[in-house]
């Protein structure tokens, strides 16, 4: 075996060690043993001095034997050290095999993958060969075409990734304005609300100024276009507004200002006429005014147009019952109150739908500076030459809100069977009857009430009356009410109550019938003597017939003269006009007492005026006059 | 008086004038209105030419003498001048009419129901409301008897100039019958039953509430309200001749020539003969309280604002209204 230098330096100078020397250390050895044996001997027999030669020899055999044995011990260790190294350079490279091998492997199956690879239609996907050519001409020259794929691919590869990087980041930008505006618009969304709750913390700031910010200054700048009687009638109402800081009035125009600004300029390139037709008659201007007025707890709002076409100022309110009728006397607003529609339309009385616009009243059209000449109807409010002013007619307007407020209030006492008036009385008037029912019929329903009078039977030689008119004219715009009492034989009085739009300056109307039951119904009977006297026939006639009678009461006649004419004056200093209803039941209630048991006793009826009669008259009347009472 | 309310006008009295140009009546407001008979048409009906407010609160009876017009109502007895009537009708004016009054202490306050009136002596009966007859000087308007007797007020009075007596009919369901010169109450009719009666009457819901005498005076004819029945007495000696049945509420009767004419509540004007025997029957569409004549034709009006004029043969000529 050879040896190897290794790494330790004094290699060069060792001795290699062979068989000889192997044989070498046996001899020593067995030398050293034999002086040894020969020392111990000597030195038992006391030889000393031959014992200290065998004893230096046997040192110099030790010497050589230690400098024979660190031979070996250094070779040994070089050798060692050699295997070592070698044995690492073998690990070396078996790694280094291994690594290869895997590299092969590797290598061999990615040929195979890229073998196995179907670029199919790949190089249809990019860039066409002119243009990569045209744009990467420097590159590519001296490359053969595989090495020119490569590029293309690679080239395709990295425009895509840059495109793709573009997108995210236009994506990403899109987000983000997508969020942005959407917090805009939240915004722009809370700003009414901000406004508004502005607007009513500073209130009372803007009280303390005078100043009101928000509406007023849009329906001012809309004014002009209105046209010319609306536009009266605004500045009649905002100078009152002005000038009375009443704040239970508002104004406020509205409808379509673009239309608006064109049907005015239209107008007044007409000269404010406009010709009259009898098509379209509620043509009206797209601009109208909405005033609303409020007192208390109630408020009634009132639209107000302007047909053009009949020239004409219309009025349309929010309440269910068209509350402002007969204003003023007369005054329905039902007939057009401009002349030229009775030419027109060859009607004198030219009435048109109310439904539609609403109604025309006169106080409108003078507020609006509209002056008729008024050829048929005898009115006075457009005969004189005073002027309406908007606070009188406010005040009007407001009474009326307050005294149809009472009435419903009344109503709706009367409703549950109370009647909220009291009337005092010296004579002792029994309670006979109470009020059953109290309820609002329609207008059909109150005229088959009037029709309920009942006819004879005629017989031969009889000559009948002329045909039945029904009793009682309707007013259309009216209000009408049942009111029915009972006493307990179950008679029935019945009141058919009229009220009038123009409550309480017209009193309701009362209109009385009755239904007696069969226990009251008075029989009539012919004492015998003269039935014998009788003609048999007349005396027929006359007992025949229901026992219930249908033929005129004639308290009830009186009675209800008493309710229409005298009402006002039973009802006090101190009460005011708009209860009159209330104590007009009263009333009609004292008086269906007294009449029951009139009509019961005669002249020995309990119910006495402190003069001591019960009834008064050829009439038999009973005291119906409160005056009396 | 407002028109709208004008379907509770109630005519308690009408008269025509003695010349039968003229229409008057009475409402229960105490209102009484003048009508020109002439202006009669079919079609429209005839508005008042004149009207007045005669009395506080009702017109009872209304009666023509000479040139004045007579007006019982509630209260009082007053006598206008016919005359300034027709002039203030031509006028227009709303006049204030002055009136004599036939006024005591005892009936100021009570009303006048009936009246009647004797022309030859010029003198006035009335039936009052405070149970008295009176007799009246129509010149000087002076008292000259009061008739009484009757328990409840007086209704009606009638002077019967052939026998020269006086008959009251009352509340009280009786007629009585007055001897004129002496003053004394003579007989007391009970009309209900149709027998001469004592003092003291059931008065049981039966009243005499209209009376008539006919042109001869021998008859008188009642109505009493309650029973719906008229009798006719013969006034000599008296007793009750016959009867005639109606269906409610007699209300005003009248002798015409030779026929009974009756109108009631029940709004039916019956024609009769003297014998009870009903020679016609026209319904109207009011009830009727009061009935006048002139001639041949009459009028009838009650709870309505309407007169309604008949001819002779129950053909209406037209009507007049407020």
């Amino acid at each position: 075996r050879g040896s190897d230098s290794g790494g330790d330096p004094d290699s060069k100078k060792r001795r290699i060690v062979n068989q000889d020397d192997t044989q070498a250390i046996k001899v020593l050895i067995n030398d050293i043993k034999s002086n040894i044996g020969e020392y111990v001997a000597k030195r038992s027999n006391a030889e000393m001095d031959s014992a200290e030669d065998i004893y230096k020899q046997t040192l110099i055999l030790f010497v050589k034997l230690k400098q024979l044995n660190r031979d070996i011990v250094n070779q040994t260790s070089d050798v060692s050290l050699e295997t070592k190294h070698c044995q690492e350079r073998q690990e070396d490279d078996d790694l280094q095999l291994q690594n290869y091998l895997y590299e092969k492997n590797h290598y061999r199956r990615e040929i195979i993958t890229c073998q196995k690879y179907e670029t199919g239609d790949i190089f249809e996907d990019l860039m066409p060969l002119d243009e990569f050519l045209v744009s990467n001409q420097n590159d590519i020259d001296g490359l053969d075409e595989h090495q020119i794929n490569i590029r293309r691919l690679r080239n395709e590869l990295e425009l895509r990734e840059e495109m793709q990087k573009q997108l995210k980041e236009l994506n990403e930008k899109k987000e983000e304005l997508i969020d942005k505006y959407s917090q805009k618009m939240k915004m722009i969304n809370n700003l009414k609300n901000e406004l508004k709750s502005i607007d009513e913390v500073s209130s009372p700031l803007q009280k303390l100024f005078d100043v009101s910010i928000t509406k007023n200054q849009e329906t001012i700048d809309t004014a002009p276009y209105l046209p010319q009687p609306l536009y009266i009638l605004f500045t009649v109402v905002t100078a009152y507004i002005d000038a009375s800081g009443d704040v239970n009035v508002k104004i406020m125009i509205e409808g379509d200002i673009e239309e608006g600004k064109r049907c005015t300029h239209e107008l007044y390139n007409n000269n404010n006429q406009s010709e009259m037709t009898t098509e379209n008659i509620y043509e009206c201007h797209p601009l109208s005014i909405n005033l609303s007025i409020s007192q208390g707890n109630s408020s009634i709002t009132l639209n107000i147009y302007y047909l053009i076409s009949l020239g004409i100022v219309t009025l349309q309110s929010d309440s269910p019952i068209d509350s402002l009728i007969d204003l003023f006397p007369n005054d329905s607003g039902e007939i057009s109150p401009n002349p030229a529609s009775s030419i027109i339309f060859e009607d004198e009385n030219f009435t048109f739908d109310i439904n539609v616009r609403g109604r025309a009243y006169y106080w409108l059209q003078q507020l609006c500076g509209l002056q008729f000449l008024n050829v048929n109807h005898q009115h006075s409010l457009m005969q004189t030459d005073t002027k309406i002013r908007f606070s009188v007619l406010l005040q009007r307007i407001k009474e009326r809100m307050g005294s149809i407020d009472e009435l419903n209030e009344q109503i709706d006492i009367l409703k549950k069977g109370k009647i909220p008036a009291e009337i005092s009385t010296r004579i002792n008037i029994r309670n006979f009857t109470e009020l059953n029912t109290f309820k609002e019929i329609s207008h059909n329903s109150a005229s088959k009430i009037t029709l309920a009078k009942e006819e004879g039977e005629l017989e031969d030689g009889e000559v009948g009356a002329k045909d039945d008119t029904p009793k009682i004219k309707l007013n259309p715009n009216s209000r009408y009410f049942e009111a029915i009492f009972r006493n307990r034989p179950k008679d029935e009085f019945r009141a058919l109550v009229e009220i009038p739009p123009s409550y309480p300056e017209h009193p309701p109307v009362f209109n009385i019938s009755t239904k007696v039951s069969r226990k009251t119904a008075p029989k009539y009977e012919i004492p015998t003597i003269l039935k014998e006297l009788a003609n048999e026939e007349a005396y027929k006639f006359a007992t025949s017939g229901k026992s219930e009678l249908s033929v005129e009461v004639p308290n009830l006649k009186y009675i209800e003269s008493e309710l229409n004419t005298n009402c006002y004056s039973f009802l006090g200093e101190t009460t005011s006009k708009n209860e009159i209803l209330s104590y007009q039941l009263r009333k009609l209630k004292m008086c269906l007492d007294i009449h029951f048991e009139v009509a019961n006793k005669g002249v020995e009826s309990g119910t006495r005026t402190p003069q001591g009669r019960a009834i008064r008259g050829r009439d038999r009347r009973p005291y119906f006059d409160h005056k009396l009472w | 008086m407002d028109s709208k309310i004008s379907n509770t006008n109630i005519y308690l009295c009408s008269s025509f004038s003695p010349d039968g140009k003229h229409m008057v009546a009475g409402n229960h407001a105490g209102w009484i209105f003048v009508w020109d008979v002439a202006s009669i048409d079919d079609n429209k009906p005839v508005q008042p030419s004149y009207r007045w407010k005669a009395h506080e609160y009702s017109v009872y009876c209304i009666k023509f003498v000479n040139n004045k017009l007579i007006s019982g109502g509630d209260p009082g007895l007053k006598m206008w001048d016919w005359p300034t009537i027709l002039q203030a009708k031509e006028n227009g004016e709303d006049t204030k009419l002055v009136f004599d009054e036939f006024i005591t202490d005892q009936n100021t306050l009570y009303e006048t129901n009936g009246i009647d009136i004797d022309y030859v002596n010029s003198q006035l009966y009335s039936a009052c409301g405070n149970k008295l007859g009176y007799c009246w000087d129509i010149e000087t308007g002076a008292t000259i008897k009061t008739y009484e007797g009757h328990h409840e007020f007086l209704t009606c009075i009638k002077y019967n100039r052939n026998y020269n007596r006086v008959i009251t009919g009352s509340e009280d369901s009786t007629a009585k019958i007055w001897d004129n010169r002496t003053n004394d109450l003579l007989f007391t009719l009970d009309c209900s039953k149709g027998i001469i009666g004592n003092e003291k009457i059931n008065r049981k819901k039966s009243w005499i509430s209209c009376m008539d005498c006919d042109a001869s005076g021998n008859w008188l004819i009642c109505g009493s309200g309650g029973t719906s029945v008229y009798t006719v007495w013969d006034i000599c000696s008296p007793r009750v001749v016959s009867c005639f049945p109606v269906k409610q509420g007699p209300e005003d009767v009248k002798f015409i020539n030779d026929k009974i004419l009756t109108v009631g509540l029940d709004s039916i004007t019956y024609t009769w003969n003297f014998s009870g025997e009903p020679l016609g029957r026209t319904v109207n569409d009011m009830a009727l309280t009061s009935l006048s004549s002139y001639n041949e034709v009459y009028t009838v009006c009650g709870y309505s604002n309407e007169i309604i004029l008949y001819s002779p043969y129950n053909i209406k000529m037209g009507s007049f209204t407020i």
